[in-house]
């Protein structure tokens, strides 16, 4: 009887975790948005990006987490690139480069910075994925009809040698049950040619 | 090594738990997207506290039976704190949102990919699973006194070994 109950219990137990994990799916449709731009770094040290990711309708009400990966790709060695994105609010202009010390004291808008592979024969050399607040922030049901998100991308090397970079952005939404008719609208543009 | 859950089984066992955990897994799959989002989003929540406390008493039953036999009410205690403190994360804190996202889309992954492996298909992407955050579910917080009560009582009947007074 004891044991009959101790192996009723153990049910109870796996039939909970599985309950627990059912109830948390991954997300059964993804829909996806590339863009790219070719950065050349001859005299200068830094070039700065801004990314401008919209989405709305169906898509936007019913995504349920998304992200945004960055890659760099370069044609030569960039051990010493360094990638970084920081997040605009939206009515912000772009930010000199000698606010960034202001900017990062908020906390809300703390920037994200990967360095490149150190490994050169790597052909994709950074890589940085930042998590989508539009698709997080608010609960579904409370979404207005749009949302808008900026990103300040940022790439330095302290070397002067000339270098090209392909920066790629790639953006997810993924969310449950059948595809969402929407838009996905993603923007990336050199902010200081 | 003892495989008997004493302490706890009749917890978990107990009508309430399994009313809690049925409730819980209907409620996911068959209320929600037909009921009122606000009712089935907090019985999930609701449901879920009542029966993870349990739950994770099972597990350290399992794992040290002589511990959880001495200590049951300050284990007990603990695992209210520990799930309580998760929702506290998962609602608050975006990096134990994260946490949560990496660990049970692991989870899923492991799991799809064992099918995958089985029935000879791709093996499928990682992919994190979803949270959507709402302070107000914190105000389920207080259903957390269903599994203290509930093992409390449960144990109390079965006439755990009492008190000694304290010597003055």
């Amino acid at each position: 009887m004891k044991c009959r109950r101790a192996l009723l219990a153990k049910l109870v137990i796996g039939g909970s975790a599985l309950v627990a994990l059912a109830s948390s799916p991954p997300p059964e449709w993804v829909a996806q948005q590339q863009a790219h731009l070719h950065l050349v770094f001859d005299e200068r040290k830094e070039r700065t990006a801004i990314l401008s990711i919209e989405v709305s309708g169906k898509l936007y009400a019913s995504a349920q987490g998304g992200t945004l990966e960055l890659f760099t790709t370069a044609d030569g060695a960039a051990g010493d690139l360094l990638l970084s994105a920081r997040p605009l609010p939206s009515d912000e202009a772009v930010s000199d480069p000698t606010e960034a010390s202001q900017a990062d004291a908020n906390p809300e808008l703390e920037a994200l910075a990967a360095r490149s592979d150190p490994d050169l024969s790597s052909p994709i050399m950074t890589w940085l994925s930042v998590p989508l607040e539009c698709a997080q922030s608010e609960p579904p049901a409370r979404r207005p009809k749009s949302c808008v998100e900026r990103f300040e991308i940022t790439l330095t090397r302290p070397s002067q040698m000339p270098l090209n970079v392909d920066l790629s952005a790639l953006v997810e939404l993924g969310g449950p049950g059948q595809t969402a008719p929407g838009t996905l609208q993603v923007l990336l543009e050199e902010s200081d040619p | 090594m003892k495989t008997g859950l004493p302490c706890s089984s009749a917890a978990l066992l107990h009508p309430v738990t399994l009313t809690a955990l049925a409730l819980w897994a209907i409620n996911d799959h068959l209320l929600k997207g037909w009921g009122p989002a606000l009712l089935t989003g907090k019985l999930s929540d609701v449901a879920g506290l009542a029966v993870c406390p349990t739950v994770l008493l099972g597990i350290a039953e399992w794992c040290t039976p002589e511990l959880l036999q001495r200590y049951w009410r300050a284990l007990l205690i603990a695992s209210c704190t520990v799930i309580g403190l998760l929702v506290v994360g998962l609602e608050l804190s975006p990096t134990v949102q994260l946490a949560y996202q990496h660990a049970l889309g692991a989870a899923w992954f492991a799991a799809r990919s064992l099918v995958a492996w089985l029935s000879g298909a791709r093996a499928p992407a990682f992919a994190l699973v979803s949270t959507t955050p709402d302070v107000t579910d914190l105000l389920t917080l207080p259903a957390l006194a269903i599994p203290c009560w509930l093992v409390h009582h449960t144990q109390l009947a079965k006439g755990s070994p009492p008190r000694v007074p304290a010597r003055i």
